[in-house]
């Protein structure tokens, strides 16, 4: 049986929504490929003195690249029965790992849970120097022949490094399509959205990590999962300290745009007056408003809601672009999934060839119109 | 020794874009680079991979900012190589060069994937973090130690790390244009050094054959141009992108006093 492994991210005692949106995706493309989905939280170190260790598991094969998988070192492996009866159990044996958080996971498409131990206290910033040994490690047990990771700071940081370090294949911020012959294809718009990269799983001879953006509803009906625990003695990089507490960064209120499903943004043919048309289509729109970086140049928005390659990622549902371009540097952060909609007063606009709808005149003008019939005027 | 790792922006695949030299990401390395040289007293290398053609006006910017010296890998096959390919090239160049410091742009502006950075540190063994904001020098004996600030997720994280390391730049933070023009823009016009001559290596020089890479061919995935043009189906009226945005399920429907109305 094939394993697609998926690295969770915490928020709190919960999977992140951009964990269970990769979750969800996983667990697609194992379903179609008939494999087993492992659900990997790194957590801080086992209570080792109370914890009983009752049968290794059973490793699965893996698909692709012919190899075998690894025997564990006992007792470095370890397998539990199904999620714990009682809070007693849990008390007792798994290392601080909320029930609420292994149930979503099962409901989110994990087979298995995979408690990975690693030397990095509860506020430390997932790195890959706090954390990447430990999962490069629940790698060489599980042999996965895909790992997923949900495409935020957290996957850019620790993803290619696991990939190179497994000489996987890497592919990120892509969208998971089936091929022609039903095979799993992982696509992303480059160049502006001029081409499309497309990796075939099935014409790989090795494994392939991959980042998948947020936005995808998570996966739903999945049962109880079984919990394995590791404690492989993974060793953080002791040349990467963390110095002092987390501030909260200046750009942060610009983090709504990730997670929201509808984005309003302007560009630089917005003018400043006509700039709070834009927030009130984006409030009528239940959405955030973002920017191009022409406009946060222009001064129209803070730089916090700059949405482009090396800002902001952002994988909404419906894109509503007023007064931009749709250059490669804007458009390649946005998912291939959102359904754009172009309004711009000049019909030749490169923007129209990029959005699904278009809409031809000037925010001020067009905007009114909209709020009209949005009802929100 | 510093090595900042660059190079040329694509307009589309072999097609240098006009308009622009290098991505914002790599900007921002090339301008930390130069300013972290210049504190800690070390030379900094520019590198790039590609032909002469497409990579020297990469380069020359570097040398025409302060970078001490400029190195082109160039050979045959280089072009189709992926993530781990090219990473390959670069840590054998890094190795030649002897630098212990690697600063690299966070992601490309063409393909944004981000991974070029992170597969050298784990090929020369070297301490790696992304998403850095900003780097100071820090004294302590013999050791080389950098102060970095990352920004990731919201959060302003500050960390000590000690080299070997590559660190993965993000773009300077878009501010309002006030008419003093872009800081790195300014650097790299402002000639510090006389341009000198960059040096040229092929894989033999490195010690790598096309053959021991060669396997990374094709693992990137196929790149297709998007068939077009496609076109937007523009609507007549605000009206009737509503309606079409409803029937689509992309807003929700009207309430019924709203319809009634």
């Amino acid at each position: 049986m094939a394993c697609v492994l998926v690295h969770i991210e915490a928020d709190g005692e919960r999977p992140s929504a951009a964990a269970l949106s990769a979750l969800g995706d996983a667990r697609r493309i194992a379903s179609s490929l008939g494999a087993v989905v492992y659900a990997v939280v790194i957590v801080p170190g086992f209570d080792q003195g109370r914890r009983s260790y009752s049968r290794l598991p059973t490793i699965p094969p893996v698909i692709g690249g012919g190899s075998t998988p690894k025997p564990s070192r006992a007792p470095s492996v370890t397998i539990a029965p199904s999620s714990p009866s009682s809070p007693d159990d849990t008390a007792d044996g798994n290392p601080d790992v909320p029930d609420e958080l292994i149930e979503e996971l099962g409901k989110g498409g994990a087979d298995k849970v995979v408690l990975v131990a690693a030397p990095i206290a509860l506020d430390e910033p997932p790195v890959w120097a706090t954390i990447g040994a430990a999962l490069a490690g629940a790698c060489e047990e599980l042999r996965p022949a895909l790992v997923v990771f949900a495409a935020t700071a957290v996957g850019a940081d620790i993803a290619p490094r696991l990939a190179a370090r497994l000489g996987a294949a890497f592919a990120a911020h892509c969208v998971v399509e089936t091929g022609p012959r039903g095979e799993v294809v992982f696509s992303r718009k480059v160049y502006g959205g001029g081409f499309r990269r497309r990796l075939a799983l099935d014409d790989l001879d090795r494994a392939a990590v991959v980042t998948v953006p947020p936005g995808h509803a998570p996966a739903r009906g999945g049962s109880d999962a079984e919990i394995l625990m590791f404690e492989l003695g993974a060793k953080r990089d002791a040349r990467v300290e963390r110095v002092g507490g987390d501030e909260r960064d200046p750009t942060a209120d610009g983090l709504a745009l990730e997670q929201a499903r509808v984005i309003v943004t302007g560009g630089a043919g917005v003018a400043a007056s006509a700039w709070p048309l834009l927030e009130k289509l984006a409030a009528a729109l239940g959405g955030e408003v973002g920017a191009t970086r022409a406009a946060c140049e222009r001064g129209l928005a803070p730089a916090a809601r700059e949405i482009g390659l090396g800002a902001r990622y952002v994988a909404p549902v419906l894109y509503v672009v007023c007064g931009a371009s749709g250059s490669a540097g804007h458009l390649g952060a946005v998912s291939p999934d959102a359904e754009i909609v172009a309004i711009d007063r000049d019909p030749e606009a490169p923007i129209f060839r990029a959005a699904s709808y278009g809409l031809i005149g000037s925010i001020e003008d067009v905007v009114p119109k909209l709020l009209a019939e949005l009802g929100a005027s | 020794m510093i090595a900042i790792l660059l190079r040329r922006l694509q307009s589309r695949p072999s097609a240098s874009a006009d308009d622009q030299v290098l991505g914002r990401c790599e900007r921002g390395a090339l301008t930390a680079a130069l300013a972290l040289g210049s504190a800690m007293n070390k030379q900094t290398i520019a590198i790039a991979v590609g032909p002469a053609r497409r990579e020297d006006r990469v380069l020359a910017m570097a040398l025409r900012g302060g970078a001490s010296r400029a190195v082109r890998v160039s050979d045959e096959g280089l072009e189709d190589l992926d993530y781990l390919g090219l990473a390959q090239v670069l840590a054998a160049t890094i190795k030649w060069v002897g630098a212990s410091i690697v600063l690299c742009g966070d992601r490309s502006e063409e393909e944004g994937t981000g991974a070029v950075g992170p597969a050298v540190a784990e090929l020369i063994g070297a301490a790696h973090l992304t998403s850095i904001a900003s780097i100071k020098s820090e004294s302590n004996g013999a050791r080389t130690m950098l102060l970095v600030e990352r920004v990731a997720g919201g959060t302003r994280e500050r960390f000590r790390i000690e080299a070997p390391v590559v660190l993965c730049m993000r773009p300077p933070l878009v501010r309002p244009r006030t008419g003093t023009g872009d800081t790195t823009e300014e650097l790299t016009r402002t000639p510090r050094n006389a341009p000198s001559s960059i040096e040229e290596l092929d894989l033999g020089r490195l010690g790598l054959e096309a053959r021991a890479i060669g396997h990374r061919r094709g693992t990137a995935g196929r790149l297709r141009p998007v068939r077009g043009p496609r076109r937007a189906a523009v609507a007549s009226s605000a009206a009737d992108l509503i309606r079409r945005l409803r029937a689509d399920h992309l807003v929700p429907p009207a309430r019924v006093d709203e319809e009634a109305s």
